[in-house]
This record gives structure tokens, C-alpha cells and sequence, in this order.
């Protein structure tokens, strides 16, 4: 039948079938179209349906939103923003959801959600915050939904996928009171935005980690499972590897859930600064958890474990601690546990319990001998800890006082040693407060050579101690527990004999490079040396502080008594203080040379003396390295005086009064008022000052009334002079006058020092002796002159007196009035003396004095005084035995 | 009309069609099976791996909501190892390169993918739904391995390219499956164990211990009471303990003679179910682990011999409680320590603490430091038994350790008149211990304390350290030179608002004396004369001042004084020294 007589055999009321098949053709072809065609969502229909989410701030941007019948709706782009920001990003987004439900439906009714990439994003940030790729969610029977996604935040990234189940979880969950119930778009992104900062903060310093998770629910029970994908590249500063874990939630009845835990770690490594840690096999696990709903989950956790294979140090702390493990037993309003380690090295068992504060009660037990614990120190790599078994008993206090003191402990170990000290034994008693610090209330330990007892108190964040120890104590024992600032005070002393008695505090902050450090001290000691200075037996006061050490003492040593202060800055600058000191008493110079270090030794060198009397006080600064000797802020004043025997070069003196030296801006000055020498008195004065190439010496001698005997015999034996000259004038120096001659002796020269022969000057002789013509002077002129047998009266060579002004020029001594005189004769003499070679060359001429006729000379020379002409002598040679010749021919002229 | 009608039948019914075939479009294949592996993890009971190679079968299942190996022998399955095989399974890549028939078409043969009769084969089933694989070789980027896949869902198999991790999580070690511990048990929730030793003889020694109300106990051999720390400690290292290896095809005569002929017994009381652990002698050329086997399983393992040896032996000495004292000051009535014919006494009165030193012509009695008695009851608490002697001593044992007539009587009263006595030994080798007798528990043991060092008959080291009466309302100090008279500090004119703390503390760290001599004192058999004397000011004028006269300060930790008042002589707290010492020059050193 053609078509239009059809539409009419239907206008006229028959076929009523044919009118519903043909209704239902027409609504099928409608419906079928529909499926093949996606129809443009006005925008105003999008914020129609978007209209309950949109708040004052909240508001949508959407891009190309279709819907293809009969669920679905794509969108190209849909942007959240708040406060005109862009929150959240969905691209390619497609949701399929019963439209007829779309009114009063519920989330969990979407069938599909999926999205190439979803982001959000926090205020003021490039980088979105979380990313989610590849988002797919479909619903599957049973209230089922399969879910997948690659999700992202900078570096790391978590796969899930999995099942989920809506109604399963949220009956882990309390539903919140009905007034709440709405859905809070706001305060949901807040709620994400928050949770996702915390995860990236959490992760910024572990670097990227790489998950893969797997979630299933079902009606009863649902679990989460995460597995950690190995990364290579450089380790970050927190890094975790090899992590699995797995949650499993099981219901125990309507309302009762229980959980199981467990989770575990390949290593676990965290590096701040010079301190590298890593922790190796790591495991957490809780085999049920009861709760009713997880959003009000605290407390009554059950019995957890967490174990740590092994302990691994790098960088400043080299070494392993053994495995070890925690079981908590949480209970409602009781927080409880055990800490367990056991290896060959360890066998600690603590029960610890959380009522406010956390108290241990059990016993540690630790082999340190078997510990391979090092840390790099200024001193080298030295081993932390060594010795035998040391146990460690913990109590919880169950008196009245727990609050102040929570736990109370024992420590004992027959040998120990930390930081490769001497290995000692200790008995520690003491409590532990409630912020963990610790008192040590009775300590006893030998150490060493050190036996103290006493109180240690080690407070936390800072790290403040004190000690306060007395005992015998060796300060060197304990050389490795403090910076070298504790070192440097005792280099010097030697600890030969009986160990020091001291009472002692040190207090200060570990690690803080010893500048907190406070030592306060008395020490009693019996025989001990400071630089080689030995000392009988001594007290001092010991005080550090920031600055510097003062050791204020009173020394009895062999030979008397000492007092003084020491003082030591704390840190050694370049070029900065080395020593105070102040000090009075009775001085061993010849023990003490060393006390005061080099530079004041260097003065000391040439002066000997079994004991001074001495008051000293200066500074010394350290030498700058390229211009040793160069140093403008050493100083010092010692003064000196002694009446037992001392020296110069050798030269040995009677006494010494009213000695002074004083060093300042490299000058160095020196007054000795007198000094007694060859049994005469004797002064001098110096100046010695650094110049360019030497040390510049300017001095004034002047000895009065000497014994000639004695002061040749105590020149004899200055180290100025060479051997064979100090044989020669011991040998001639025998007088065998009753009363021997006096000398007076001035001299002023100046030169470089230790260089005599360098030296100019002036000085003045003066040797007053009767029968000085015995004397071996000039060659014994007397001698010869007698043998002229001059028509002379007898005696008339007899002289008392010698005087020798001279000049001393380097090597040379010049005079030109030698003078020896006597009572009817005279010689006057001028010549050199080399001091070098000896050499001297001396002319003389004879005169008499007084009216001593020589007639038979004066007839024939036919002079008032003809004996200058006939008796001119030349003296030459080697000084100490010197050719006299008579240079006139007196010998031919008489008879 | 009828042909009208068929028509529009027709036509509806392949409109119907269309429409249905639109709704239920196919996915695409790649999803379908992640899919599809996804729902079969979700509801996994079986996982079974079989590697012909290595003649290895494995198979798990999961039994009453526990994983458990069931082949090659029965043992409880590691659940993160079944987690991470779930995880890493999930997160495979698929890619379906060809079926059967394709291969057959392209000329190739399944051996050219690396599959045969060797390839290991991985079998996981859920409850509807099963998947198959067998692994062939590694693809040509090595990132994969060629696969073939047999579906409950398709019966077709075909060759697929998988992501190499499954190769990872496909191994047939069973030992990789199963839990390494033998006990596996909540530390806490184990309420009773037994180590039972038996003999060649068959005679048996057992070890038994008890918990009640968080209290071990010892019920055998004896009845006391054990170290909770200790017990924890062992228990720990029993449910730590790894299994060395599993004997996988036992013979029956090694299992009856683990029934039969033990050698160890390990029983467990937890959660109300008993298990016991049977372990033979040692066994193997270097005899270094033993076989065992639980109640709970028919599996035999190996143990570590070290762990028998050394871990389960002597526990009735190494479990037993050490400390002989768990005192507190608030329980107690009173502490009497008796040497010969001195004593002293520390008793409680209405909440004040005295200590009555004296003998049988004098006696002497002091108000106590709380502290000081504070101190003293942690001592005591922290004597530990370093060796057991002997249990119910006869007299004779008595006489011949030196408890005739022994050096201290310790005797304690708690408020609630329980007493405990305790004996010192006067004969005693290591200066460090001492020999007790506890008469609570009729017990001789050396103890790892020298307590000639704790225990005193004089009462001055319990006297209360206060200086300044507490009746006596003070507002300042001076502090004056005993020979020129002089007044070197005065708190008045230097008020710095810390003298109340310094009135406070102004205690005797240490009694030296309860004597005072107006020139000065001895101390360790130096003289040290009075230098200074510190005078409290009161408020009240017709109360005398305070005074104390004081010695120069000998050392950091040393700064005497004495009390006219008192009669007493005494040491400085450590606080006051700090404080006087910043008033106070330092003196010229006096002589060694």
C-alpha cells in the first residue's frame, strides 16, 4: 500500500497497532539519532546544573560542554575558580550520569568519569599542586566502581587503580552532624589544597618517589596496597626505597571495623649536613586495629611493631648500631611498649609507658668492644666507644617525686673508654627528668690514671653539662672529650709523678666548639713540670672561660718558692697573645729557662743562676711566621736578684742586686745596679734593639775595685773566649802578692750582639798593684829593663800602677797613652792589641820621674831626661808571650 | 495491512537493535582486560606458579580469610609479599599483538615468543573468573615479555606483550611466599609459655611462666616472680626467630619422631589457643639447625641450633626478677639498718620523715631531708641479683656464708606491715658486691652493690639540709671578713632580685660534722679556718641574725661552713658556691 493511502487507513481509526508500531518507529529513529549526534549544552543550562556548587566565590568556566544521549556529558574544559583564581582544571572531561537521576541523584550514581588531565591549584603558585592523568572511574555491579589514575605532585607520582566501593566507605567514616551534611564545594578544595601541600612539603626533601597502588572494596572489607618502583640518580636528602605496604580493613560486625597494617622499607636514608643516617629493613606492622569509624580513630591502636634491620653512619660519624625494634601495646588511655635490641653487641629490653611523660623501666646491656662506631674529629678518626660490657638499668620512680623525676637509672662498666680516652671504669647513679635531662647525682670513675668522683647534669636542645668532679685527676685523660682548647692547657706540663688532686667544674654545650666552655678548678699537685721546669709540689686555680685560661699557682720547687698567674687566650690567633704571666718569688733560671718559650729564653741564654729572686710580669705574642723575632707587642719587666753564684757568659759573679730587663717594641734594656765580680762591684747598663739584618747591643760596663786575681780567673772563664786564651791566662794568673792588684774596668761599646769582635767603643783600665813589674804585663817590661842593667838606681822599673784608656774598634784595641807608672819610673806606651790573632804591637818609651840623676846617661846623651831616647821599647808578637826589643842601642852605647 | 504491520515490526526491531548496540558499545580490548585483571585481584583466592624448569610448583590460597601456601607444603603466605604481587600484577601493561590463528597465518609458531614447555606458567583465579599466563622471552626493547593468555572470559588464547615486572612477581620459591617466623603471635597477646627439655632418659625439666594482671610469674620450677622486661625480651626473640628452611617432602618417621622423641617442647598460651612447637636434637654433618614442627601445621622447618642453645636454656635463672627491693616513700613505715650494736632508724611521722641514730647508751633524733630518704629508697630499689647462692638455706649454709653474725640487718616496714628482712654478709671477696640474705624469699644471692657504701648507721646524712629556719623570715645577707671585720658584700645595697632564690637554696649540700668549732674545721684530715661568716638579716628585730661562718673556697665543688646554732658542720651546694663566689675575690692560693 503506498504510504499516504497508509496514513489514511490510519486517519480513519483502523489499525490502531499499526499507529503504535509506527509511534514507536518514529520515537526509536528520534531516539537513535539522539545517540548519534551530541547536542551543545548552553552555558546557562551548565550554571543552572552547576548552581548549587556556586558560591560567592566559587564559580565555573566551561568550554565545549555537549551532551550525547542518553548520559553523557564531554567537556573540553572546565575550569573552578575561586576568587576569580583558577582552582581546579579538568581537561577532556566526560561524565556519564542518569540524567533522569540528575535531580536527587548522589555522586555514587555517576556511571563513568573520565578525564585526560585534571589539576589543582593553589593561589600564587605556577606549578599546579596535584596532577591527575589518565582519570578513570566507571561503575561496576554491586555499588562497585573501577577507578584508575596516574596522579602526580612535582616529582612523584602514585599509579592507582583498583575498586571502590561508596556505600563500604563511607560506613569507615562518622557522618557528620545533619546541619554538616551539605557539601562544602569551598571547603572541600581547601580541604585538598591543604592536604596536598602537607603531602608535597612532606615530599620536597625525599625527592621523587614512584608508587604504584592497588585499592579494592567490596561489601565487608576493603584493602590498599602501595608498592615503591626503584628509582636510580643521585639520593636526595630524605630518600626511601623499596616501600610496600598494605592496609586491610575487615568488619567484625555492624559496627565494628579492625585493621591490619603492615609496611616495609628496603632503607630509609636521611642526610643533614656532615651527618649521613641510613636505616635498613625496616618494618610496621599491626595486625588489628579495632575502630568503629576512622575519622575517630584514636587511641587503642593494639599491639604495633616497628623494627629497623640495621643502622648505617656516613660523613662525620662512621659505623653501624645493631637492630632494633619497638612493640607498643596501646590501650585506651594507656600508651605502652616494649624496646628491644639483640645482637652480639646489644641485649636491650626497656618497657617504656606514655602517661604525660614517657618513663623506661629494664636493662640495656652493651658490648662496646664490639661497636664499630668512628667519628671524624680535629684529632684524626677515633673510635667513638671501646671497652667491656656496660649495662644500663632503667626504673621507672613509682615514688610521689615521678613528676619531677620520672625514672631513675644505674650505670656501671668495668671498662670504658669514649672517644679513645683511657679506658676507665664507672658507676653513674642519677635520675632523668621530665625533659629528659639528665643528673648524674653520684658518679665514680677510673679513668686512666684518674680516679674522681662527683655529679654530672646534660641537659637537651642545648646541649648543656656540667661536671663537677674531684679526685685525683689527669687533666690529659680526658684530652678527647673537649676541643683543643682542653689539650692546649696542658702541652706543657708533665704529669711524671703523683697524680693531681683537683675539685672541678667544667660546664659548657656540646658541640659548640668548646667558646661556652667554663672550667673552674683548684688543683692540688705533688711533682709535675712546666716546660721542663720541675716543680715539688704546687696549688693553683684553674679558671676558662670564653676568652681565655687563668692558672693562678704557688710553686715550691728545689731550690724555693713560687708565685704567679699564667694566663692563656682561649683560641690561638696569628700573631695574637701566646702567654700572660705574673709571677714572684724564687726562680730556677737554670730549670726555668724554657717557662716563658723562646723568645724570652733566647735573653736568658747567657745568664746562669741556680736561683733568682725574681719578679717578673709581661705578655708574649706570637712571631709572625715570615719575620721570626719580629714582634712589636711582646713585653715584659723581670727583675732579678740573687746572692748565691750566678753568671755572664760564664763570667762567674757573686751576687746580683737590683737587676731589671725589660723588653718593649723589640727593645730590649737591661739595669743591673750591682753585680759582684772578682770581688769588686760592677754595673751595667744595655740597650739591644732589632734592626734590619741584627740585633743592635749597646752597652756600659764599669767594675770597680776588682781582685785582679779574682776577675782574671772569672774573665778567664767566659765562653767569649777561645780555649787556648782561657788556658793561657789561668795559667799566668798566680800573684804572689800578699794583697793582689784592684782593677777598675770601664767600657762602652756598641755592636751587633753575640758579634764582641764587630763592636766599637771606649773604655778605660785601671790596675793599681805594688809590684806590678811582676806582673806579666808588656811583655815583663820590668824584666827586661832590669837586665839593661842601666846606670840607674835599682827600683827605678818598679810600677804600680798600669792605666790603659783605649778604643775598641771591631778587632782592635787601640790605646795611645799606656801608662804604667811607678814610683821613680814611667812608661807611657801606645799600640794595639788584635783581638783576633793576638797580635800586639806596642811601642813604650821609659821616663823617670822625680829628680833622678842619671849622670852618667845625662853626660852622654846629653839630655835632662835622656831615657825616653834610649829606652824606647817595641813590644809585638802574640800576647800572650810578646817579643820585647829595646829599639834604641842603648845596649851599645853603655858599657 | 498485515504487511504493514510486518514492516513496521521490522523496522522496529532493527531500530531496537541499533539503539541497544549503540548503548552497549564494545570497549576497546586494552581495557577490558586491565578490567578484567582488576575484578579478579579484587576477589582473589588462588594464585598458582609453575616453573617446569626448575621443577618448582607453588600455589597459594586464600582459606577463611587467610593466605596460606598450600603447595609445596602448608605454611602461612607473607601478606605484604601477596600485596606487592596484587600491586604490581594491577599495574601491568597489556598489549594483545596476535591470536592463535594469526600466528598460524603469519607462519610463526608459539616457540618463536620464548613459550614451551618449560615457560614458568602463572594461574590467579577469583571466584567467576580466572587468567593465565604463560611467560615466554623478553620482546626486542627488552621492556617486555611475550606472553599467552588464557581468559575464563575469552576462550581464545592469544600472544600478548606484557610489562616486564610480571617476570618479577612470578617466582616459584616457596620460601618467598611464606612467613619466615614459626610462631606467629601478638607479643602481648601470649599469656603462658612452656620450655620443656627432655632427656634421653625421657625425664623432662619444664620451665612454665604465667601472666596475671600484666605480672609474670614463675609457676615451674618454682613459684616467683619473673622480670616483665625480660620475659617480653625473650618471648620477642621467640616470635622473631626465622625459619632456616623447610624439610618439603617429609617421611613419616621423621614425623612421628617429632611426636614421639622431642627433644624441646615450645608451648603458647595466646588469645586463648594453645600452640606447641616440637623440635628434635640437633641434626644436619655440622649439626647447626634442628627440625621442627607446630602444632598448628603439618609442615616440618628447620631451626637455628644457636636458638635452642643458647636462647631457650637456663631460663629460670636469666627470666627471674633480679631487683630485691620495689619500695616508694609513701608505703613505707619505716627502714632500720642495724651494724652490731648501732642502728639507725628512719621512721614516718604523720608524714615527716625522722632518723634516729643510736646505740645502747645514746640516741639521736633528726628531722629528715625527704630527698635524702627519696634517695636512699632508690638505691635500694636499684640492688640488683647478680647471682643466685642457694634457696632455703639451711643454718648451717647460714653460719658458713657469714650470716651468723652479719655486717648490716636491713629491716623494712610498709604501712601496710608487711616486713621484708634482709641480711649482709660480712664475708664478701669483690669489693663491689655483697652476699645478702632475703628472708622473703629464703634466698642467699650476691647482689651487684657494695652496700657497706649505702647502708650507715648515722643519721647525718638524712638530716634536713635546711640551714635557714623556716621560721625565721629573712630579707637580706652580709657577708663579712672574720679578721678585719670588714663587710666585703651586702645584699641590701646590692639588690639584684635573686636573694629569695639564694635564701632558698642557701642548704648544706653534705653534713660534714655535727660538730662546730669556732676556729674553723677539719676536713679529710686538713684544717680549714673560718674566713668569712654570712649573716641573715630578719625582718623582726628582736630576732638575733642567722649566722654561719664560712671558709675560703677550696675548690669548685668545695665551700665549708659551720653553725654555732646547729652544731653542724657542712658543705655548700653548688648553687651557693657559684653565687658567693661572684661576691667574693679570689684569695691568695693557700699552701699545697
Amino acid at each position: 500500500m503506498k504510504p499516504d493511502k497508509s496514513y489514511l487507513s490510519l486517519h480513519k481509526g483502523k489499525g490502531r497497532t499499526n499507529k503504535l508500531l509506527l509511534l514507536l518507529l518514529v520515537t526509536q529513529s528520534c531516539l537513535l539519532i539522539l545517540f548519534r549526534i551530541s547536542i551543545p549544552v548552553p552555558l546557562a543550562l551548565t550554571e543552572e546544573l552547576l548552581g548549587k556548587y556556586k558560591t560567592q566565590n566559587i564559580s565555573f568556566e566551561v568550554e565545549q560542554a555537549t551532551f550525547t544521549f542518553p548520559d553523557e556529558i564531554t567537556v573540553k574544559k572546565f575550569v573552578l575558580l575561586t576568587n576569580g583564581h583558577k582552582t581546579a582544571v579538568a581537561n577532556d572531561l566526560k561524565i556519564q550520569y542518569p540524567v533522569l537521576q540528575l535531580p536527587w541523584g548522589d555522586w555514587k550514581d555517576l556511571n563513568e568519569v573520565k578525564a585526560k588531565s585534571f589539576s589543582l591549584h593553589a593561589m600564587g603558585e605556577n606549578r599546579p599542586r596535584l596532577q591527575v592523568g589518565d582519570l578513570e572511574v566507571k561503575r561496576l555491579g554491586n555499588g562497585l566502581h573501577f577507578m584508575n589514575a596516574f596522579i602526580r605532585a612535582d616529582h612523584s607520582y602514585l599509579e592507582v587503580t583498583g575498586t571502590l566501593g561508596s556505600d563500604y566507605i563511607n560506613s569507615l567514616f562518622k557522618a557528620p552532624p545533619k546541619k554538616k551534611q551539605r557539601f562544602d564545594l569551598s571547603e572541600s578544595l581547601d580541604l585538598a589544597l591543604s592536604y596536598t601541600k602537607e603531602a608535597r612539603t612532606a615530599l620536597k626533601e625525599t625527592g621523587s618517589l614512584h608508587l604504584q597502588s592497588f585499592i579494592t572494596c567490596s561489601l565487608d572489607k576493603g584493602e590498599v596496597h602501595l608498592s615503591q618502583l626503584d628509582e636510580d640518580g643521585p639520593q636526595p636528602t630524605v630518600s626511601l626505597r623499596g616501600l610496600r605496604a598494605t592496609v586491610q580493613i575487615s568488619k567484625k560486625d555492624a559496627q565494628n571495623h579492625f585493621a591490619s597494617v603492615q609496611a616495609d622499607l628496603k632503607d630509609f636514608s636521611i642526610k643533614r649536613g656532615p651527618f649521613s643516617t641510613q636505616f635498613k629493613n625496616l618494618s610496621i606492622s599491626n595486625q588489628s586495629i579495632p575502630f568503629q569509624h576512622l575519622n575517630t580513630l584514636k587511641g587503642n591502636f593494639g599491639e604495633s611493631r616497628v623494627s629497623i634491620g640495621e643502622t648505617e653512619f656516613r660523613g662525620m660519624i662512621e659505623g653501624t648500631l645493631p637492630s632494633c625494634g619497638i612493640v607498643s601495646n596501646s590501650t585506651d588511655g594507656v600508651e605502652a611498649g616494649m624496646f628491644f635490641s639483640e645482637s652480639n653487641r646489644t641485649q636491650i629490653a626497656l618497657g617504656y609507658q606514655y602517661e604525660s611523660i614517657l618513663s623506661l623501666h629494664g636493662e640495656a646491656l652493651l658490648v662496646p668492644k664490639l661497636f664499630d662506631l668512628y667519628c671524624h674529629t680535629k684529632k684524626g678518626r677515633l673510635r667513638v666507644v671501646d671497652g667491656d660490657e656496660c649495662t644500663l638499668a632503667l626504673f621507672r620512680n613509682n615514688d610521689h617525686d615521678k613528676v619531677l623525676s620520672p625514672m631513675h637509672f644505674r650505670f656501671t662498666t668495668p671498662r670504658l673508654s669514649v672517644m679513645e680516652t683511657p679506658a676507665g671504669m664507672f658507676l653513674l647513679k642519677g635520675i632523668i627528668a621530665p625533659d629528659y635531662s639528665i643528673s648524674v647525682d653520684s658518679a665514680q670513675a677510673k679513668l686512666g690514671q684518674s680516679e674522681v668522683t662527683g655529679t654530672y647534669f646534660q641537659s637537651w636542645f642545648p646541649h648543656n653539662f656540667r661536671f663537677l668532679l674531684n679526685g685525683t685527676f689527669l687533666p690529659t685523660d680526658i684530652n678527647n672529650w673537649f676541643g683543643s682548647w682542653w689539650k692546649s692547657i696542658w702541652t706543657d706540663f708533665g704529669f711524671d709523678g703523683e697524680i693531681p688532686w683537683g675539685d672541678f667544674s667544667i660546664s659548657g654545650e656540646w658541640g659548640s666548639s668548646g667558646s661556652n666552655t667554663t672550667t673552674y678548678g683548684m688543683v692540688r699537685t705533688q711533682k709535675l713540670s712546666y716546660n721542663d721546669f720541675a716543680i715539688s709540689k704546687s696549688s693553683a686555680l684553674v679558671e676558662t672561660d670564653f676568652n681565655q685560661t687563668t692558672v693562678r699557682a704557688s710553686i715550691w720547687h728545689p731550690t724555693g718558692q713560687l708565685r704567679g698567674n699564667l694566663i692563656f687566650p682561649r683560641d690561638r690567633v696569628l700573631g695574637g697573645k701566646l702567654l700572660s704571666f705574673d709571677f714572684n718569688g724564687d726562680y730556677p733560671l737554670n730549670k726555668g729557662r724554657k717557662t716563658f718559650g723562646p723568645e724570652v729564653e733566647r735573653y736568658l741564654n747567657d745568664i746562669n743562676a741556680t736561683n733568682l729572686l725574681c719578679e717578673a710580669s709581661g705578655s708574649i705574642f706570637e712571631s709572625p711566621k715570615d719575620t721570626p723575632g719580629a714582634n712589636n707587642q711582646t713585653n715584659y719587666k723581670i727583675k732579678i736578684s740573687t746572692d748565691q753564684n750566678a753568671s755572664f757568659w760564664t763570667i762567674p759573679t757573686q751576687y746580683i742586686h737590683g737587676g731589671e730587663i725589660t723588653y718593649r717594641n723589640l727593645v730590649t734594656s737591661g739595669k743591673f745596679r750591682s753585680i759582684g765580680l772578682g770581688k769588686g762591684m760592677a754595673t751595667l747598663d744595655f740597650i739591644s734593639e732589632k734592626q734590619a739584618d741584627n740585633q743592635a747591643l749597646d752597652f756600659t760596663f764599669n767594675l770597680r775595685g776588682a781582685d785582679r786575681t779574682a776577675l782574671v780567673s772569672a774573665l778567664s772563664k767566659a765562653n767569649l773566649l777561645s780555649p787556648e786564651t782561657q788556658k793561657h791566662i789561668t795559667e799566668n794568673i798566680h800573684s804572689t802578692n800578699e794583697s793582689p792588684g784592684k782593677i777598675d774596668l770601664r767600657i762602652q761599646a756598641k755592636g751587633p750582639f753575640g758579634k764582641f769582635l764587630q763592636f766599637n767603643g771606649t773604655g778605660h783600665i785601671r790596675l793599681i798593684e805594688k809590684s806590678l813589674q811582676k806582673v806579666n804585663l808588656l811583655g815583663v817590661i820590668s824584666e827586661k829593663l832590669d837586665a839593661i842593667k842601666l846606670p840607674i838606681p835599682s827600683g827605678s822599673f818598679t810600677f804600680e800602677m798600669m792605666e790603659i784608656p783605649f778604643r775598641l774598634e771591631n778587632d782592635q784595641v787601640h790605646s795611645t797613652n799606656i801608662v804604667l807608672s811607678g814610683p821613680l819610673s814611667r812608661l807611657e806606651a801606645a799600640g794595639r792589641l788584635n783581638l783576633v790573632s793576638g797580635e800586639v804591637d806596642v811601642t813604650a818609651r821609659l821616663k823617670l820621674i822625680g829628680n833622678l840623676k842619671i849622670p852618667i846617661l845625662k853626660n852622654i846623651i846629653n839630655l835632662a831626661d835622656p831615657l825616653p831616647k834610649i829606652t824606647k821599647i817595641r813590644i809585638s808578637g802574640d800576647w800572650k808571650k810578646p817579643k820585647t826589643e829595646f829599639i834604641s842601642s842603648l845596649d851599645k852605647i853603655l858599657p | 495491512m498485515k504487511k504493514i504491520k510486518i514492516l513496521l515490526l521490522l523496522a522496529n526491531a532493527v531500530i531496537a537493535f541499533l539503539i541497544f548496540f549503540s548503548i552497549y558499545d564494545d570497549g576497546e580490548p586494552k581495557m577490558e582486560i586491565e578490567m578484567e585483571v582488576v575484578e579478579i585481584l579484587s576477589n582473589l583466592h588462588f594464585i598458582s606458579i609453575v616453573e617446569p624448569g626448575k621443577n618448582e610448583t607453588v600455589k597459594i590460597i586464600k582459606k577463611d580469610e587467610k593466605w596460606l601456601l598450600e603447595e609445596p607444603f602448608s605454611w602461612e603466605a607473607e601478606k605484604l609479599v601477596l600485596s606487592n604481587f596484587k600491586t604490581k600484577f594491577a599495574h601491568l601493561n597489556f598489549k594483545e599483538l596476535y591470536s592463535m590463528d594469526e600466528i598460524e597465518k603469519r607462519g610463526e609458531i608459539v616457540e618463536d615468543y620464548g613459550l614451551d614447555e618449560n615457560s614458568t606458567v602463572l594461574e590467579i583465579k577469583a571466584v567467576d573468573s580466572a587468567l593465565k599466563l604463560t611467560i615466554g622471552k623478553e620482546t626486542k626493547d627488552e621492556q617486555s615479555v611475550y606472553a599467552q593468555i588464557e581468559r575464563s572470559s575469552n576462550e581464545a588464547k592469544s600472544i600478548w606483550k606484557v610489562s616486564k615486572d610480571l617476570v618479577e612477581i612470578t617466582n616459584s620459591e616457596p620460601s618467598h611466599w611464606g612467613i619466615s617466623a614459626f610462631v606467629n603471635r601478638p607479643l602481648y597477646s601470649i599469656d603462658e609459655f612452656s620450655i620443656t627439655f627432655r632427656a634421653e632418659t625421657n625425664n623432662t625439666s619444664e620451665t612454665s611462666l604465667q601472666k596475671i594482671n600484666s605480672v609474670w610469674n614463675f609457676s615451674e620450677p618454682f613459684q616467683a616472680q619473673a622480670n616483665k622486661e625480660k620475659v617480653l625480651f625473650f618471648l620477642n626473640s621467640l616470635i622473631s626467630e626465622k625459619v632456616e628452611g623447610f624439610v618439603r617432602y617429609p617421611d613419616k618417621t621423621l614425623e612421628k619422631k617429632l611426636k614421639d622423641d622431642w627433644r624441646v617442647k615450645i608451648s603458647l598460651k595466646s588469645m586463648g589457643k594453645r600452640e606447641e612447637v616440637f623440635i628434635l636434637g640437633p641434626s644436619g654433618n655440622e649439626k647447626t639447625y634442628r627440625a621442627a614442627q607446630s602444632s598448628l601445621s603439618s609442615t616440618v622447618f628447620l631451626i637455628n641450633e644457636d636458638f635452642v642453645t643458647k636462647k631457650l636454656s637456663d631460663l629460670s635463672t636469666q627470666l627471674r626478677e633480679r631487683t630485691i627491693f620495689d619500695l616508694d616513700s609513701e608505703s613505707l613505715q619505716s627502714i632500720e639498718i642495724q651494724k652490731k650494736e648501732n642502728f639507725l632508724k628512719l621512721s614516718k611521722e604523720d608524714g615527716v620523715w625522722f632518723a634516729t641514730e643510736g646505740n645502747v647508751t645514746a640516741l639521736s633524733k633528726v628531722e629528715s631531708e625527704k630527698e635524702s630518704i627519696q634517695r636512699f629508697v632508690r638505691s635500694l630499689n636499684q640492688i640488683r641479683i647478680k647471682e643466685f647462692l642457694a634457696f632455703n638455706p639451711d643454718k648451717e649454709y647460714m653460719d658458713e656464708n657469714g650470716f651468723s653474725s652479719p655486717g648490716y640487718t636491713l629491716g623494712i616496714l610498709k604501712s601496710d606491715t608487711t616486713k621484708q628482712t634482709i641480711l649482709v654478709s660480712e664475708s664478701i671477696e669483690d669489693a663491689s658486691l655483697s652476699k645478702i640474705y632475703n628472708s622473703e624469699q629464703a634466698l642467699i644471692c650476691v647482689v651487684d652493690e657494695n652496700l657497706a657504701e649505702i647502708l650507715s648507721t648515722e643519721n647525718l646524712s638524712f638530716r634536713i639540709k635546711t640551714l635557714i629556719p623556716e621560721n625565721l623570715s629573712v630579707h637580706s645577707y652580709d657577708l663579712i671578713d672574720l679578721v678585719s671585720k670588714e663587710v666585703l658584700y651586702s645584699s641590701d645595697q646590692n639588690s639584684s632580685g635573686t636573694e629569695n632564690i639564694f635564701f632558698d637554696s642557701f642548704k648544706a649540700e653534705k653534713y660534714l660534722s655535727n660538730k662546730f668549732d669556732k676556729e674553723g674545721t677539719w676536713v679529710e684530715g686538713n684544717w680549714f679556718p673560718w674566713k668569712y661568716k654570712i649573716s641573715f638579716k630578719t625582718n623582726s628585730d628582736s630576732v638575733e641574725n642567722c649566722e654561719f661562718h664560712l671558709s675560703e673556697r677550696k675548690g669548685a665543688t668545695s665551700w665549708y661552713g659551720g653553725s654555732g646554732d646547729q652544731g653542724v658542720t657542712f658543705n655548700l651546694p653548688i648553687g651557693v658556691i657559684d653565687q658567693l663566689s661572684l661576691v667574693v675575690a679570689p684569695d691568695p692560693l693557700p699552701s699545697p
